[in-house]
């Protein structure tokens, strides 16, 4: 087991190196030169010279790439062409917000999906299981922001329950109140997919034989269901659920800019908007790395599902 | 009330599958009994109802789309139909087993082999510890050592599998086991071991048994009762001398006059003329009836019931319905 | 009267009694009708079909308007602004309402189908050839050059698709064209992928040994034997993917680095009824349905292609 974890960490240092490495080269080739960004049209030839030594403009694209990972590693992004303030501080400052909804969003999917998923599997045909998929069909084909709109209109100008937008860190009922419906928005389409990823995997699982081997010992429903179905629809569902990952990060960026939430989603588009590119590079290479780290999590749950990998790797 | 003497005692069993394409008539009046500590081969084509009835027994007919719609099954001499799923799940695993058919997909492949064995032992009420000391006991009772309990069952071959199988069917000691097709899906030389291991465990428990099968040698060898089934009814009954030597039914003369035999020497095999019936649309009367040679008009018409014909032997044609019977009529 | 009824019942009679010979038929129909007469079945995969054949030729006839009309009809209705009839609600004059600079939101919608539709039809298209060609030679050719390809597509799967466009975006600007290539870039990995997959199991056929040994080049069993095997998969993804663009099209205008204003894209007019949500609910809600049931009718139609192209799928 050790080794498959370690074997799956040593993978992913290469993947990191690649994703920097596009995301640097995109930003910084596209860019042009930064040094007219800061100073205008007007600095002197010396000036912009000086400037681009300071920021080691004048060496290889490649070497200056090095010198952005090296600096990265520890801790420091640079700072932003326009406010002047840490990038890697105005980052750690924006990302435990997204985290925030982001979390709350996959609880949901999770607590809510699988269930969904299970029941309608069980009672295929039925009325529950044909409403909750027409449910999870509308919840796929539908735009995070457009439904946080809705949530906005229905439940904060109409019926005035909660806040349309912001975060509200006064006390923690309010944080949570002002949560709610970014988190209901965002987490619409993997709650969908989770659900319906849960019921055809189930569906797959339930017509095996070793279901009717189980029912012959004895058991209870209820362990047939989830010692003998879950366990084995398991496998599908976990990757459902980390293909779920990559959907909220680009539906997080939508639903903080509905409901004017300060998080790392927002500050991206607020700083492309400005043309600020270090602020740009420092949070998308960031987001990429709490990405591909989530992805690794998601692997090594496998390590713990699949037999296959459990019995490959044993005891060595 | 049910006979003392039998174990297991089907009337009537009447089983349906309501699909789309209409009600399929799986079982149609099944009757059969079996006597203590005997093995019933329950012999006939696919599509004859013969997985229908052993499910219809362990109370596992999927329904929807499957219901049982009349009949009585006498386990012990209590209808198991009118039974609790309460109680049926007492049953099952403890005092009625089942062994599948294709041992390559009857283990959950995400538990260990170990953990399967445990289960059907804890569901029975025993500790722990007296499951885990069961399923290693189990195992090594079916040759397989104990310290791959922990093992899953992709790291072991069909023949272990279906091992592995058996020793969950028989872990509490069960006075019944149900083996559908034990060894269809295995190797011929791996199917005469498992065979010989379920003999010798099964005299070992004093087990009853009903062991489906279309293959008429392990029947010969295996069973003291045979039934033979035909679209969803039991068409014929009887000890198994009776019926090797004394077939009576046009069907079973069929079945043996379509397998080769090493005694006789036959130029050609007589194959039964035409096809199984659709299960939505069986023909009136008795449903053999148009496959078969000595059909007459009466045939069509007649209530399908099941005629004595000496010893144990039953035989459910028309050319056998005694002559008092015949004179009501 | 009664005629009639016996005619009909004599129809009927005849219907089933041709039946026969239809079913023998079915052999002789090619796998693309096969396919057609499987999707055509669902209900919800043709609702799917025919609004998107709708939305396909509002957005031509739309085009066709502006050339013929040298644009008159677009800006007199759909970006000339009326500030006295900002925000109306639903008439019978103007059908959907009005919007907050006083344009009607119907016209908007149908002559803003053409973004969602054309861009998002675009950057698959382009998305399908790139990522389709570096899946084929990948696993074509097998060895090196898929393990190049593939790390390098592992690289960009391992960037969310929303993040990766909106990276091209911050780099290249929001011009038009750019969103298509941010968009078409994010999706290049996962056409790799299943191309690459179908390749692979093709590969191992013997008719693909046939080929080689009567001495067939490779671009003529790529384009022959492996790419027509792989149609079914990829017309799915292809069409899973065009929602999923229309998506982060709408996305990207929404938060303002996709399309700009005037021009009536879906996502951007969402965007602009934002601040008019507490006076105007309509302008809000009415783009949102459109967005939801084109990407709607995206969906139906992949899961009824991916039913009918591989019955064995479908549970």
């Amino acid at each position: 087991m050790w080794r498959y974890i370690l074997k799956r960490l040593l993978m992913i240092i290469p993947v990191l190196v690649g994703v920097t490495f596009v995301v640097y080269m995109i930003l910084s080739v596209a860019h042009g030169d930064p040094v007219q960004t800061i100073l205008g049209d007007k600095a002197t030839e010396e000036a912009q010279e000086q400037l681009r030594a300071e920021l080691g403009l004048d060496r290889p694209l490649i070497v200056q790439y090095g010198n952005y990972i090296w600096d990265a590693l520890h801790g420091d992004f640079g700072t932003s062409y326009k406010n002047q303030v840490d990038v890697m501080d105005q980052v750690l400052d924006r990302f435990p917000n997204t985290l925030l909804i982001a979390a709350g969003a996959i609880l949901l999917s999770l607590v809510l999906g699988i269930p969904v998923g299970i029941i309608s599997a069980k009672k295929q045909y039925s009325f529950i299981d044909n409403a909750s998929m027409v449910g999870a069909l509308f919840g796929v084909s539908m735009p995070a922001f457009w439904m946080g709109l809705l949530l906005v209109i229905v439940f904060s100008l109409k019926l005035r329950l909660l806040p349309s937008s912001g975060m509200n860190s006064e006390s923690l009922g309010l944080l949570l109140k002002s949560m709610i419906l970014p988190v209901i928005a965002l987490s619409t389409y993997s709650l969908a997919m989770i659900a319906r990823m849960t019921r055809s995997s189930m569906l797959e699982v339930i017509r095996q034989d070793y279901i009717s081997t189980a029912r012959s010992k004895g058991i209870t429903e209820g362990q047939v269901t989830v010692r003998h179905m879950l366990r084995n629809a398991l496998i599908p569902i976990i990757t459902a659920v980390g293909l779920q990952f990559g959907t909220l990060v680009g539906g997080s960026i939508m639903t903080e800019t509905v409901f004017s939430w300060p998080g790392i989603g927002r500050l991206i588009v607020e700083s492309i908007k400005s043309r600020d590119i270090p602020m740009v590079m420092g949070s998308v290479i960031f987001l990429c790395v709490i990405f591909s780290m989530v992805n690794l999590l998601v692997d090594l749950l496998y390590a713990f599902v699949d037999p296959q990998i459990k019995s490959q790797y044993k005891g060595k | 009330m049910a006979d003392n003497d039998n174990i297991l005692e089907i009337r009537d069993l009447k089983i349906v599958y309501k699909t789309q394409e209409g009600v399929v008539e799986a079982l149609n009046g099944a009757s059969l009994s079996l006597k203590r500590g005997q093995t019933l081969g329950l012999v006939g084509e696919t599509g004859a109802g013969k997985t229908t009835l052993a499910r219809g027994i362990m109370g596992l007919i999927p329904k929807p789309p499957g219901q049982v719609v009349g009949g009585e099954i006498f386990f012990n001499g209590t209808d198991l139909l009118k039974a609790s799923e309460h109680d049926m799940r007492k049953v099952r695993g403890a005092q009625i087993s089942m062994i599948f058919q294709d041992p390559m997909t009857s283990l959950n492949p995400v538990m260990t082999v170990g953990e399967q064995i445990e289960e059907v032992l804890r569901a029975h009420g025993r500790s722990v510890k007296e499951a885990v000391e069961g399923a290693h006991e189990m195992l090594e009772m079916v040759g397989i050592p104990k310290e791959r309990a922990e093992e899953y069952p992709h790291q072991f071959s069909g023949g272990m599998k279906q091992r592995i199988i058996i020793a969950i069917a028989l872990a509490c000691n069960p006075e019944f086991l149900i083996a559908d097709e034990p060894t269809t899906a295995l190797d011929v030389t791996i199917q005469y071991q498992v065979l010989v291991m379920m003999q010798k465990l099964k005299e070992q428990f004093n087990t009853s048994m009903l062991m489906i099968t279309h293959d008429l040698g392990i029947v010969a060898q295996n069973c003291d009762y045979v039934a033979i089934m035909y679209a969803g009814q039991v068409v014929e009954y009887g000890a198994l001398r009776e019926i090797f030597k004394d077939p009576r039914h046009p069907y079973t003369l069929g079945l043996f006059g379509s397998i080769p035999s090493l005694s006789e020497d036959t130029d050609r095999l007589t194959p039964i003329e035409g096809m199984p019936p659709d299960p939505t649309r069986l023909p009136t009367g008795c449903p053999f009836h148009p496959r078969c040679q000595y059909a007459t008009e009466a045939c069509a018409q007649w209530k399908s019931e099941a005629y004595p014909v000496g010893g144990e032997h039953t035989v459910r044609c028309l050319r056998f319905q005694p002559a008092e019977k015949r004179e009501e009529a | 009267m009664i005629m009639k009824k016996q005619e009909r019942i004599q129809k009927a009679r005849e219907d089933v009694l041709n039946k026969p010979y239809e079913a023998a038929d079915v052999k002789q129909r090619s796998l693309f009708q096969e396919t057609w007469m499987r999707f055509r079945r669902s209900k919800t995969a043709m609702f799917g079909l025919c609004f998107l054949l709708f939305l396909v030729l509002v957005s031509i006839t739309t085009v066709v308007i502006d050339v013929v009309t040298d644009q008159e009809i677009y800006n007199n209705y759909v970006i000339e602004q009326d500030p006295a009839s900002r925000l109306q609600l639903p008439s019978g004059e103007h059908l959907l309402g009005m919007d907050e600079l006083g344009r009607d939101i119907l016209m908007r919608l149908l002559w803003g189908a053409r973004y969602s539709l054309f861009m998002s039809l675009l950057s698959i298209v382009v998305a399908l050839l790139v990522g389709g060609a570096l899946g084929a030679i990948a696993g074509y050719f097998g060895g090196k050059t898929d393990n190049i390809i593939m790390r390098i597509m592992d690289v960009l799967l391992s960037m969310p698709p929303m993040l990766l466009a909106l990276t091209v975006v911050a780099a290249l600007g929001t011009a038009t064209i750019n969103v298509v290539v941010a968009v078409g870039v994010s999706f290049v990995p996962s056409f790799a992928r299943v191309l690459r997959a179908s390749v692979l199991q093709v590969k191992e056929q013997e008719y693909i040994e046939a080929a080689k040994a009567v001495g067939s080049s490779h671009f003529r069993i790529i384009t022959q034997f492996v790419i027509p095997n792989s149609l079914a998969p990829i017309i799915v993804q292809g069409t899973l993917g065009v929602a999923n663009a229309i998506l982060t099209i709408a996305s990207l205008s929404f938060v303002g680095l996709g399309v700009q204003s005037p021009l009536p894209e879906w996502g951007l007019m969402l965007s602009n009824a934002r601040n008019y949500m507490r006076e105007a609910w309509h302008i809000t809600v009415v783009p949102g349905i459109a967005i939801m049931l084109t990407i709607l009718s995206l969906n139906l139609m992949g899961d009824g292609l991916r039913d009918a192209m591989d019955p064995k799928l479908k549970n």
